[in-house]
């Protein structure tokens, strides 16, 4: 891999209101992977699954990054109820540091903030009905434009490819909902290997049936990701091609208005 | 040049050259409690009405398992389909198939 022309900025990577899924996502990257991304593309400052640092150490290097040159990766919805206080990060001279608090600071002076994972981008299952901590998105909570990378997880390629680009031309394209065209720029239906079968009318009626999952309730004509042709797992397979439906993991309204995410009753 | 959203061509599907999509029934009349039967579930087609037609959203493919965005076929979707789809034109390519009463 060539080392960018560029100066390397620090990277900090958030985990607000989540699973960390997308760390995990990002961990499983391969062209390039992990290992490039702190090696040769940014000093990667801080996450809270990967930091060797604890309790007040890690906190001390996340906020020493203030005043730098850094971009942001958030992960999670942002927790909003009884001002924040559902996700506590960490905790700066005794006093309790939300995710919301860390977010607006951080926030503020990013080159760049990329919300990776659906709930960082418009809520996602942190969000979902009843949303018992009130959680919103990033966008929402920062007030400032968010490059959007949704997905349940997000693919490690478009994390890895949107920072690459960031880093080698300064700004990717992006579609009308900011997401980065190189990836989600189709439908998955339109790329879908299975697009014969529904054409031809020719449905499964069950899962784990290797025709067209449309009666099941697949949501891949309503969702733009380049699923069927990236795939996952370090390009090996992806959900359709093992069977099972997509559940629109990547379209806004997920996972609520993504349901049901299976029928077995359909005409 | 916009090469972007590209579509895949439109070709004709092997149910729009079947007979039961051919044939010309009379165009339903149906009151919003009998649309509501049309819910594309055990047999069922998928109906749904925007502004008084009612259309077809069987085979549709953004409306898999009869479901759109929280919405479900059987009942009169004006309110949400001006709220997502305003000016889009959509409707003009969905199957026409009555008329609410
Ligand atoms: C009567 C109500 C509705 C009907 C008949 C309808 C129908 C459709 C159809 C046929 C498509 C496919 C378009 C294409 O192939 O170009 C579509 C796409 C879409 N619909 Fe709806 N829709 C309805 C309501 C809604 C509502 C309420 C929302 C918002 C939550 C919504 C959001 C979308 C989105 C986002 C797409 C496009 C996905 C994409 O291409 O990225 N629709 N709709
Ligand atoms: S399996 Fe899903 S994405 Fe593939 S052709 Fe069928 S409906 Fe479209």
């Amino acid at each position: 891999m060539t080392t960018l022309t560029q100066a390397k900025p620090n990277l900090l990577w958030l985990e607000l209101t989540g699973c960390s899924g997308n760390i995990i996502s990002l961990l499983d990257g391969a062209h390039p992977g992990f290992i490039d991304l702190v090696t040769s593309l940014v000093n990667f400052r801080y996450n809270n699954s990967l930091s060797a640092g604890e309790s007040s150490d890690a906190m001390d290097q996340l906020l020493a990054t203030l005043g730098t040159d850094f971009i942001l990766i958030v992960e999670g919805a942002v927790a909003t109820k009884a001002n924040g206080r559902y996700t506590v990060i960490g905790s700066v001279q005794g006093k309790p540091l939300t995710a919301l608090e860390a977010l607006r600071l951080l926030g503020a002076q990013a080159r760049h903030i990329v919300a990776v994972g659906s709930c960082a981008t418009h809520g996602g299952m942190s969000a979902a009905a009843p949303n018992p901590s009130g959680c919103i998105s990033v966008q929402q909570a920062v007030g400032r434009p968010v490059i959007q990378l949704p997905g349940c997880p997000c693919h490690p390629d478009w994390i890895l490819g949107t920072l690459t680009a960031l880093l080698e031309h300064g700004s990717l394209e992006l579609d009308e909902r900011h997401r980065p065209r190189l990836f989600y720029g189709n439908l998955i239906h339109d790329r879908c290997p299975r697009r014969s079968f529904f054409d031809q009318g020719i449905f499964a009626r069950r899962l784990g049936e290797s025709t067209c999952l449309f009666k099941l309730g697949c949501r891949g004509p309503v969702t733009r990701t380049d699923c069927p042709t990236r795939q996952w797992n370090q390009y090996v397979n992806w959900p359709v091609e093992d069977n099972t439906p997509c559940i629109g993991c990547a379209q806004f309204g997920f996972p609520d208005q993504m349901e049901p995410f299976i029928s077995y009753d359909i005409t | 040049m916009d090469n972007h959203n590209w579509r895949y061509p439109t070709v004709q599907k092997r149910w729009e050259r079947a007979p039961w999509q051919q044939q010309q029934t009379p165009p339903l009349s149906l009151t919003l409690a009998e649309l509501a039967q049309y819910n594309g579930k055990k047999g069922m087609p998928a109906y749904i009405a925007v502004d008084g037609v009612i259309y077809d959203v069987t085979m549709e493919a953004a409306w898999a398992a009869a479901s759109h965005f929280s919405l479900r076929a059987g009942q009169d979707l004006s309110g949400p389909y001006r709220a997502c789809h305003r000016g889009q034109g959509i409707l003009a390519r969905l199957k026409v198939v009555g008329q609410l009463r």
